[in-house]
């Protein structure tokens, strides 16, 4: 699967998000085992 | 997806610049990004002494990287707001980040300092705690750049924080505010130079920037700040940007491009009126300054007393 079919998934707009895995950026067509371990981490803030 | 510059892959795209990075050059154009605000917008001189308001978030502690990078002198102001585990973690972060690198980090905290924090401010003020809060890093800061003789106060509002506020006084046409949303407000009046050097870098630029520089910084949001007007004005922006990137920097900077200056003259005038503060001696409106009056209701709050937040706020 690729991150932006990850992100369509859970309904995330990639302007708000950032895919991380093992400490490194993932961009959008990159490819995801099925056993990958991503974190799905929010940029928006309050300011 | 391959970097534009190098074709090496990429890590992230830009989509309103039509470009993908790798890590390398995604650096180098957050440089360029700063360092073409600071030129366009004339934010500071080589030699100017900055001091960088620092929160322990993304944008800030990537601001204060970013200055360095760019050769110019920076310390930084951290404000403990006493928010719970939320102001010990950041706290924590930011003097490790400062620590790290040996830099210069000062340090206020409101409880020790000045004998509340941001909940029981904003209980004694009646106001949400965002307007609390807002308004005594304004004054502690203001405070400390000048106590501390620095050329300007750098603050890490991005393209999207930008954006947002001007959606939303466009919304409610708050023109005294649309008039100071410059990212350039010259000093005058007692109140330091401030500076805005991330206007031209979204907020998904800043945390992909800390990433990729391994800075490590507190990605939960304030707890006091949910569900804030803020956060759904960005929200609203991102659903546009979505299918039409570029959206936020076209309203932007078309605002800065083609209006900021038709409202400039209305805030002039409120600035142009105040006096000093009996207390403090800050800026003010009043015989005492809304930071004065806010302390004292925070340590003697007992009743429903109401407090008149009148100055106006950075933007």
């Amino acid at each position: 699967m690729t991150v932006a079919k990850l992100l369509n998934r859970f309904d995330l707009k990639r302007e708000g998000v950032l895919v991380i895995r093992d400490g490194e950026l993932v961009p959008g067509d990159g490819q995801l085992p099925d056993d990958a371990v991503v974190e799905i981490r929010s940029v928006i803030s309050g300011g | 997806m391959k970097c534009r510059v190098c074709r090496e892959p990429a890590v992230i795209d830009v989509r309103r610049h039509n470009a993908n990075f790798c890590t390398d050059h995604f650096v180098e154009h957050c440089r360029r990004q700063v360092e073409r605000a600071i030129h366009d917008h004339d934010m500071l001189e080589p030699e100017s002494r900055v001091l960088v308001a620092v929160s322990g978030g993304k944008d800030s502690l990537a601001l204060w990287e970013l200055l360095l990078a760019l050769g110019h002198e920076v310390d930084g102001l951290y404000l403990g707001l006493g928010i719970g585990e939320y102001s010990d973690r950041s706290r924590a972060l930011t003097e490790a980040f400062a620590a790290e690198r040996a830099l210069t980090l000062r340090v206020i905290d409101l409880v020790e300092d000045h004998g509340f924090d941001i909940p029981a401010g904003a209980r004694a003020a009646k106001r949400a705690p965002c307007s609390a809060c807002g308004l005594s890093k304004r004054h502690l800061f203001d405070e400390a750049a000048r106590d501390g003789d620095y050329d300007a106060i750098a603050t890490g509002h991005n393209l999207d924080d930008e954006a947002a506020v001007l959606f939303g006084n466009v919304l409610h046409w708050q023109t005294e505010y649309l008039g100071r949303q410059a990212p350039v407000l010259p000093a005058r009046n007692g109140f330091p130079r401030k500076v805005k050097p991330l206007v031209r870098l979204a907020e998904r630029e800043t945390a992909a920037y800390c990433v990729i520089r391994g800075i490590d910084y507190i990605v939960d949001e304030c707890p006091m700040s949910a569900g804030n007007r803020h956060l759904g004005y960005k929200e609203a922006l991102n659903a546009i940007e979505e299918t039409s990137p570029g959206s936020k920097a076209a309203f932007y900077n078309g605002f800065l491009d083609r209006a900021v200056e038709r409202f400039v003259t209305e805030a002039d005038l409120g600035t142009d009126r105040l006096g000093s503060c009996d207390q403090c001696g800050a800026p003010s409106s009043n015989d005492r300054c809304a930071f004065c009056v806010l302390v004292e209701r925070a340590s003697t709050a007992s009743g429903p007393q109401v407090v008149a937040l009148t100055e106006k706020p950075m933007r």
